[in-house]
């Protein structure tokens, strides 16, 4: 029975192909605008998992209280702080980060860039420990003054000449000679220069600054439980909650999370209209559908076919058009969402890592095939009721 | 004597049109006879449509009773007269009712897929029943493809796919030139003599070359004279 209804329906889509193509297009925008949503959105959530796994999951940052952003030169605290918080059960070591806006000038050109100190005293501990790579060249050397390591576009793309291992550069009127290249990440680090650390500190003026401290954890402790011992001593150095703020990274994980979140609720809410609108079309379709074939429906009730067998009919027809406009809009959503993937790749990031998720695909069309019947759902009980005295005699 | 097919004992039919009661029956009484002939005459206005629809099963009387093989149909439900329509019934129209966007093959075997399993037995039986109605060689046209007379006889073709017992045609020559209508009363015929369906056939017409038994005429909602 199946079987010939499908051919039933078949016959009347080939006789209006155009219109049941029109009919299904809010259908296929939506479903389409919210397969690349939720790709996308998973594809950043992917990304942001992997970069955090890169930055290491055992360590703790802290910044000053009023940040709302990455960490910048503007904001830090005194150097002394550290000592503070250095006998807390389960640190390893802590990092002192200090960021300085600066230029780098190389082959009579110069760029701005952010320039971090390192503390070459770490040797390469705190490079391994967040799994930052070097294409070419090598790590600090203990107490080392001239040298410069490079992010990946800075070396290779921000300049006319290609900067290689070996070349020098010029940082405020000193000269530095460049060890090593960073591999190409997608992250900030792309973009920056490390120095050492002392180094920095005279050339910035900055003796006591450190804008971050990146506290490294120990095997075996709790790094939940450790951010809380280092902020309840915060509090007591500070006595003020506002000053600083302690992330761990399942927190910055959860804090970029809840900003996507409310990202793709808005981009949702638009896939939504668009659906719904898409869905009165089809119901709108529909109406038309039963009227002009008022006459077929009185036929086939008149060969037999019961109410229950029209509203089937019908109803299947338009599950068939919501299906229609899934297949479509699925398909045109994985097209989309690999075109900007493939857009991403070759521009060099990879905040977003694209998967076309099989039950994403399943998802979608089954929800195309409910929207359809159920904007079906009128018109069939409409034609399913028809008298069939008076179908007959409509013209 | 063989039995009544159809009976129609006092069937009123009464329509309410806003504020005024139209009384499309007043009172009909018919017996039909397995195997006859029977033409439905009648002025327009008369009833005519009315009796054609109650026998068809596409209505239900008012008040009266209506027997269709010893069973009175006007107290069933809708499913149910779906199926005795279905399986008792073949209906060819004046405007032949095709469905437009099938062929005359897919038209012929249609009702099957409402009852029975549409098999390939039943699209042997559609290619058999085309080929007796003279368009074996047109069963993949669509009825915009095909002559008013071809189109009637596709329509015969599908009134007989479900093997029912009685045939009603409402003015089936109504649309088509005499000669194209002598056709199609000429196939009536034989349906009548050689396959003994019961044929009822609604018509204004005089000149008829149908062979039938009797002629029942309508007027004001009753049977005039027999």
């Amino acid at each position: 029975m199946l079987k010939q209804y499908i051919e039933l329906i078949g016959e009347e889509f080939k006789n209006r192909k155009v219109r049941t193509l029109l009919t299904t297009l809010g259908i296929i925008i939506g479903i389409s605008l919210i397969f690349i949503l939720i790709t996308l959105g998973q594809g950043m959530e992917n990304a942001i998992e992997e970069q955090f796994s890169k930055i290491g999951i055992k360590s703790i940052r802290i910044v000053p209280g009023h940040l709302h952003g990455p960490p910048t030169s503007a904001v830090g605290f005194d150097k002394s702080l550290k000592e503070k918080i250095e006998d807390i059960r389960g640190v390893d070591y802590i990092d002192e980060v200090l960021i300085h806006d600066s230029t780098i000038g190389y082959d009579k050109e110069k760029v701005v860039t952010s320039i971090m100190g390192y503390n070459t005293k770490l040797s390469d501990k705190a490079f391994i420990d967040t799994d930052t790579k070097l294409e070419s060249g090598r790590f600090f050397r203990v107490n080392e003054k001239d040298a410069i390591l490079l992010g990946n576009i800075l070396a290779k793309e921000s300049f006319s000449k290609e900067i290689r291992t070996k070349n020098q550069v010029i940082v405020e009127n000193k000269i530095f000679h460049v060890i090593g290249i960073f591999e190409k990440t997608g992250t900030d680090i792309d973009g920056r220069a490390y120095i050492p650390l002392e180094v920095l500190r005279e050339i910035s003026n900055e003796p006591n600054l450190v804008n971050v401290f990146v506290v490294k954890i120990k095997d075996g402790f709790d790094i939940e439980k450790v951010a809380e011992d280092i902020r309840k001593r915060l509090r007591r150095v500070f006595k003020s909650d506002d000053e600083f703020q302690v992330f761990t990274p399942e927190q910055l994980i959860k804090q970029i999370q809840s900003i996507l979140g409310a990202l793709s609720i808005v981009l949702v809410a638009i896939a939504a209209i668009s659906i719904f609108v898409g869905a009165i079309g089809i119901m709108n379709s529909m109406y038309t559908n039963v009227l002009e074939r008022t006459k077929e429906i009185g036929v086939m009730k008149a060969v037999g076919a019961r109410n229950s067998h029209i509203l089937s009919l019908f109803l299947l027809e338009s599950s068939i058009i919501g299906l229609i406009g899934g297949i479509i809009g699925v398909s045109i959503g994985i097209i989309i969402s690999l075109l900007i993937d493939s857009i991403i790749i070759s521009l060099g990031y990879t905040f977003i890592i694209i998967k076309v998720d099989p039950e994403l695909v399943i998802g979608c069309l089954l929800f195309a095939i409910i929207i359809g019947t159920i904007s079906g759902l009128l018109p069939s009980y409409r034609a399913s009721k028809l008298q069939i005295v008076d179908a007959l005699r409509y013209e | 004597m063989s039995k009544n097919i159809i009976e129609i004992d006092n069937v009123w039919k009464v329509y309410q049109m806003e504020e005024v009661k139209v009384e499309a029956l007043r009172g009909l009484n018919i017996k039909i006879k397995k195997g006859e002939f029977v033409i439905i005459q009648g002025p327009s206005g008369s009833g005519k449509s009315t009796t054609f629809n109650m026998i068809g099963c596409l209505d239900i009387p008012t008040k009266g009773k209506i027997l269709l093989d010893g069973k009175d149909i006007s107290k069933l439900s809708e499913s149910n007269l779906a199926n005795i329509r279905g399986k008792k019934i073949g209906f060819i129209f004046q405007t032949f009712n095709l469905m437009p966007s099938l062929s005359a093959l897919e038209n012929v075997y249609m009702p099957s897929i409402f009852h029975s399993n549409t098999n390939s037995e039943t699209i042997k039986k559609a290619k058999e029943l085309l080929e007796k109605v003279g368009l074996s060689h047109r069963i993949n046209h669509k009825p915009s493809e095909l002559s008013g007379g071809e189109r009637q006889r596709v329509a015969i073709a599908r009134s007989l796919i479900n093997d029912p017992e009685v045939i009603l045609a409402d003015e089936p020559t109504g649309n088509l030139d005499s000669k194209t209508g002598e056709n199609i009363i000429k196939i009536l015929n034989d349906l009548n003599k050689k396959d003994k369906k019961t044929i009822v056939m609604v018509t204004h017409e005089k000149l008829i070359s149908a062979r039938y038994d009797r002629v029942i005429r309508i007027k004001d909602g009753k049977v005039e004279n027999e």
